[in-house]
């Protein structure tokens, strides 16, 4: 298989860019530089892997917790200031569910829980495909899965959307 | 024109036909597509720059020389230039280094004219290697190669009875009289022959052994 086309990956961005970024986001603080970064080298590919997106993924999370043990190095506050002040969602108007609300909600998860969720809801991943990424069991990817998507509903109760509060 | 290329994971890509998404609660399914309702931001990627930066690098990987590593292709000219550099540092310093070839010193003979009147001193029983020197006349003396042997043994026993050899004497032991010093030999006796042609202490005939 020769190298990725241009038009491909054009595609590829589209498709899968921002669940990328939004991915690597829950992993590091420079999300953009890493999917950046994870095409860049996919272009190097000679050939190009027969899976692209599960390669992309893999890649991504490689790099991303590369960049968040480098920005460890950092001091504490520089990496919340780094990360606090850029939105993960579009604003969705008409949606009841606000997106500052849900990524609140999320925050306030266990990093082993959203990042299946994340995975899960945004990216589309079989639960099969988020335990090889992972490196855990189907059954394990699952349970973090239900596990998260119970400490959202529980933080929901706490925090209700203000949207649908008004 | 054929379809645009799919790129998923898998077949089963639509979460909801997971079967493990059905054992979840319905509170919880709703909850999930709530969740996943909302869309990820995508301004966030420089999209021309990132295109940019992809087609240099796919350019980069296509003129690349096939089953080397870029690793071992970005250090081989360094490495090259190194070890040249290494080369000529070594070549420089074993130049540096080399011995310096010192040519022999020539053989000086000090020829003096013995004054009119001064006996001769022997020769055959030197008292003072110190004090040896060779005169005009003793280079004009058929036994000059037996007078410098003679002075030769005197030297080496005066050495080997632990006196240190005399520098003049040590400096003869390769000593024949070069052509220079015969050619000075033979126009200073010429000189003094014209000045005094009666008088000359000269006993040795001025053409023996010589030939022009």
């Amino acid at each position: 298989m020769d190298a990725l086309e241009h038009g491909s990956l054009s595609r590829l961005l589209d498709e899968h860019g921002a669940a990328l970024v939004l991915y690597a986001r829950q992993l590091c603080d420079a999300p953009e530089d890493v999917v950046q970064e994870a095409f860049i080298r996919l272009m190097r590919q000679r050939p190009a892997p027969d899976n692209v997106v599960g390669w992309l993924y893999r890649v991504v999370r490689n790099e991303a917790l590369s960049a968040a043990r480098r920005a460890g190095r950092r001091t504490r506050h520089e990496a919340a200031a780094a990360t606090r002040r850029e939105p993960w969602f579009k604003p969705a108007p008409d949606d009841a569910l606000d997106a500052a609300a849900a990524v609140a909600a999320l925050e306030s998860l266990p990093i082993a829980e959203r990042e299946v969720i994340v995975l899960r809801l945004w990216s589309a991943l079989s639960f099969d495909e988020i335990a090889e990424l992972t490196g855990t069991s189907t059954s394990t990817a699952h349970r973090r899965y239900e596990h998260g998507l119970k400490l959202l509903r529980e933080n929901w109760m706490i925090c209700p959307n203000p949207k649908s509060s008004q | 024109m054929s379809e645009p290329e799919e790129f998923t994971m898998n077949d089963h890509d639509d979460h909801q036909s997971d079967p493990l998404t059905h054992d979840l609660p319905a509170e919880l399914k709703a909850l999930e597509a709530r969740f996943a309702a909302l869309s990820p931001c995508d301004d966030r990627l420089d999209r021309e720059r990132l295109m940019f930066l992809a087609g240099r690098a796919s350019v980069e990987a296509a003129v690349a020389v096939p089953g080397l590593p870029t690793r071992v292709r970005e250090m081989t000219w360094p490495a090259a230039f190194t070890a040249m550099t290494a080369i000529a540092a070594t070549l420089l310093g074993m130049l540096a280094a080399r011995p310096v070839v010192t040519e022999t010193p020539a053989v000086q003979v000090a020829v003096t004219e013995r004054p009119a009147g001064v006996a001769r001193p022997s020769i055959a029983e030197p008292k003072d290697v110190n004090t040896i020197v060779l005169s005009t006349a003793d280079a004009h003396r058929h036994d000059i190669e037996q007078l410098l042997s003679v002075v030769r043994i005197a030297a080496n026993g005066h050495a080997a009875n632990g006196h240190a050899a005399h520098p003049s004497v040590v400096e003869t032991e390769r000593a024949t009289l070069t052509p220079g010093a015969w050619r000075q030999v033979i126009d200073g006796a010429e000189r003094t022959r014209a000045r005094s042609s009666d008088s000359s202490d000269i006993d040795v005939p001025m053409n023996q052994g010589i030939t022009s």
